[in-house]
């Protein structure tokens, strides 16, 4: 999370940032945004969430590999046990499979895709295109 | 795809300038997002889900993580890969 835009416009309640999953590069996408609702359901999926980031891994070349996710589990003080049961489980696959459908559903191809209220911006961004994004699409919602 | 793999989300880009790497101020930003979010009503780790037995699996339905108020006027909607 940007530090910047966190203090300007969350802070102050401007401005509400949403993560949908949209893993469509192969099973080690699926199994990092898995991993990361389990350490949601035990409270600390931004952390985890960073530290994904942090260990970025591309390719399905294994660096998201269950032995990898799970060091990462230890990493940010989950229960490593449920944690385990919850990945392997699968429990949040619905999940997972929900946020995916939905972002198909909204013609979405490749990630990351930022929805700004009605504006669409794809790729990466410099920080002032998102700036400008969430200062206009304010001004629209208060009716300006 | 290196046009892919290139496009790393907001929340990595944004904190990658700054966060990705630099633990100290991402873990801080984090510890406040959450409580930002819980304090917003936010279903990331609701009391239940925490409530658990250890090492037993999730029971929760889990919301979309967020961070900010339910009541922000804007909200924006990140889709994204970790790879």
């Amino acid at each position: 999370m940007e530090p910047k835009l966190f203090e300007e416009y969350v802070k102050d309640g401007t401005l509400r940032i949403e993560w949908r999953d949209f893993p469509y590069q192969g099973q080690e996408s699926v199994d990092a945004a898995l991993a990361a609702r389990a350490a949601q359901a035990q409270g600390k999926f931004w952390e985890y969430h960073d530290l994904l980031y942090n260990n970025q891994s591309s390719g399905n070349s294994g660096g998201y590999s269950e032995g990898n996710l799970t060091s990462l589990a230890e990493e940010a003080g989950l229960d490593r046990r449920r944690f385990e049961g919850d990945l392997q489980g699968a429990r949040y696959e619905k999940t997972v499979q929900a946020d995916f459908r939905e972002g198909q559903g909204l013609g979405i191809s490749g990630t990351p895709t930022f929805f700004i209220n009605d504006q669409v911006l794809v790729g990466l961004q410099p920080l002032e295109v998102f700036e400008k994004a969430i200062e206009d699409a304010y001004r629209e919602a208060e009716g300006g | 795809m290196l046009a892919l793999l290139a496009l790393v989300p907001i929340v990595s880009v944004l904190v990658g300038c700054s966060s990705v790497g630099s633990g100290g101020s991402s873990s801080q930003t984090s510890a406040e997002d959450q409580r930002a979010s819980q304090a917003a009503g936010s279903s990331m780790g609701s009391k239940s889900a925490e409530d658990s037995d250890e090492g037993r699996p999730s029971k929760a339905k889990l919301g979309h993580p967020a961070l900010g108020s339910a009541e922000a006027p804007v909200v924006l909607t990140e889709y994204a890969d970790y790879q």
